[in-house]
């Protein structure tokens, strides 16, 4: 049996963000009522309780805040690999989890500018990941 | 908001129990659960029959507080809780059961957590990394790679370290402490000394955590009974007086940071001047920290946010001996969840009941009057302040 790492199972709240991946676009709901951008999904604004949100794209630039580099993990998972929350251009603390991938660990540095890139899953599923910028 | 001190010293720790602790207890949780609180009953000079309200958490993996009431043959309760929860509900447990019997509804409750957390189900062992698709919260994890608290909790010292100049060779003495003081327990996992060269040594789980940065996976279980405290004073043993207690926080989470702007300001410090006022304590009349450590760093972030030293102090601190048994403030003299063993965080509770009574033997700290104890998971905690 070959093990693979596990996909997202988009649901109601989640899908337009992993369709926008699917566009190869990072899109996040944004409030209507304010503009507060909200990640992860939720069915209300944290900023001013609206239930006004929709899908915006952002522009998958960010800043590494901070992150570890996984040296154990289950075989579906190709250690060593860097997981971090990525802070994004749009709005200070706006973050997302995500790989850092196309830089060697030990070259990861707190601050260093990132950009999305899309890799294609299935033909439904494109997990967004960072690259240095 | 600090409260009111209605509940201050109406409830006291009368009785602790423990199983051995192992890797493998060869035992269900229930009968381990059994175990432990039937040796914490006794300990505090009752029987079953006394008990009447039975407390518990767990996250699915441990024993239901109704079987193990009617295991025990309780008579009566009128308080049953089994809570869900981890690591943050060790002290929640405690200050359950102190609600309980500072309102009047029992005399004596039991509190336990059982778990083979070794041999039977291990945690922060992501079993969604094992399916097919994800969804939920973990849908924006798993497929990442985040499985673990061990890489939860890493990205938070990591941020520490940009923030405040914290270090691994912090962590190591964190765990070099902790280590030396679980050699003076014979409850101890494990009882080797270590160095900071051995830690330094030690491999890489998620950088910046190696593997003696991290709690040791445990089978076994602890007991306590929470009795009211005019009671407690004609049991056999000093009572431990639960002075106040917090479950809260807010701020940075392990789990979503996502939505907070301060990633290394932790639970304690939106509820510690709270759990002081209603005790009617200041930070410097604490004799002993039974912080929860399921990895190193946390204890760091603790200190500070409980305030024993500056923020982004506690690397410092810590490497400058005040956390040992001779420092400004012990922590962990059981050898902690590092050391001791992991039993969900009330295995510290236990320890700091122990120290308080003055019966921690070889390990007991001259004169201790307060003693605080806490529990930590994703971006909120709970806490006790225990007394004499
Ligand atoms: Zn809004």
């Amino acid at each position: 049996m070959t093990l693979k790492r596990p996909l997202p199972l988009p649901d109601d709240q989640t899908r337009g963000f992993w369709e926008g991946c699917g566009d190869r676009e990072l899109r996040l709901l944004c409030c209507e009522d304010c503009g507060t951008y909200i990640h992860q999904p939720a069915p209300m604004c944290h900023a001013c309780n609206s239930t006004r949100l929709d899908w915006k794209r952002v522009s998958g630039d960010g800043a590494l805040y901070t992150w570890v580099v996984v040296h154990q993990a289950p075989p579906a998972y190709e250690t060593p690999y860097v997981v971090g929350w990525i802070e994004l251009a749009e709005q200070p603390g706006l973050r997302i989890l995500s790989n850092v991938v196309g830089c060697p660990p030990a070259k990861v540095q707190a601050g260093m500018r990132l950009r999305v890139d899309f890799q294609v899953l299935n033909d439904e599923i494109n997990l967004p990941v960072f690259r240095p910028a | 908001m600090k409260g009111e001190d209605l509940a201050r010293n109406r409830a006291a720790i009368t009785g602790v129990g423990y199983t051995p602790l192992s890797r493998d207890s060869g035992l269900g949780v229930e009968a381990l659960a059994l175990q432990a609180s039937l040796s914490a009953i006794r300990d505090a000079g009752l029987a079953p029959r006394d008990i009447d309200g039975v407390v518990s958490y767990g996250v699915g993996d441990s024993a239901q507080v109704r079987s193990v009431a009617q295991a025990l043959g309780l008579e009566a309760s009128n308080w049953y809780a089994d809570l869900y929860g981890g690591g943050s509900f060790s002290c929640l447990s405690v200050a359950n059961a102190a609600m309980a019997v500072a309102l009047g509804l029992c005399r004596h409750v039991l509190v336990y957590r059982a778990l083979n957390g070794r041999s039977g189900r291990r945690l922060g062992r992501s079993t969604s990394a094992a399916m097919e698709a994800v969804g939920g919260a973990e849908q924006f994890s798993v497929p990442f790679g985040q499985l673990a608290p061990v890489q939860s909790y890493g990205m938070l010292a990591r941020r520490h370290m940009i923030d405040y100049g914290t270090t691994t060779e912090h962590f190591g003495h964190v765990a070099v402490t902790l280590r030396a003081n679980a050699v003076r327990n014979e409850r101890a996992i494990m009882r080797k000394a270590i160095t900071l060269e051995d830690h330094r040594e030690s491999r890489w789980i998620a950088e910046p955590f190696r593997l003696l940065d991290c709690c040791q996976e445990t089978d076994g279980a602890c007991a306590l009974v929470v009795s009211r405290s005019e009671i407690a004073r004609d049991l056999p043993h000093p009572p431990a007086h639960v002075s106040s207690f917090a479950m809260g926080g807010s701020g940075a989470s392990a789990l979503s940071p996502d939505k907070v702007d301060d990633f290394t300001t932790f639970f304690p410090a939106h509820i510690a001047p709270g759990l002081y006022a209603r005790a009617g304590i200041e930070v410097g009349d604490i004799d002993l920290a039974a912080l929860y450590d399921a990895f190193t760093f946390l204890i760091i972030g603790q200190l500070e946010d409980f305030g024993f030293c500056e923020k982004g102090e506690g690397g410092p601190f810590v490497a400058d001996g005040q956390i040992t048994p001779e420092g400004s403030i012990p922590v962990g003299t059981n050898g902690g969840l590092l050391s001791e063993g992991y039993v969900h965080g009330l295995n510290n509770v236990l320890e700091a009941v122990s120290q308080l009574r003055g019966d921690a033997g070889v390990r007991q700290l001259e004169s201790v009057e307060v003693a605080l104890a806490s529990g930590w998971g994703a971006n909120v905690g709970s806490a006790l302040v225990l007394s004499r």
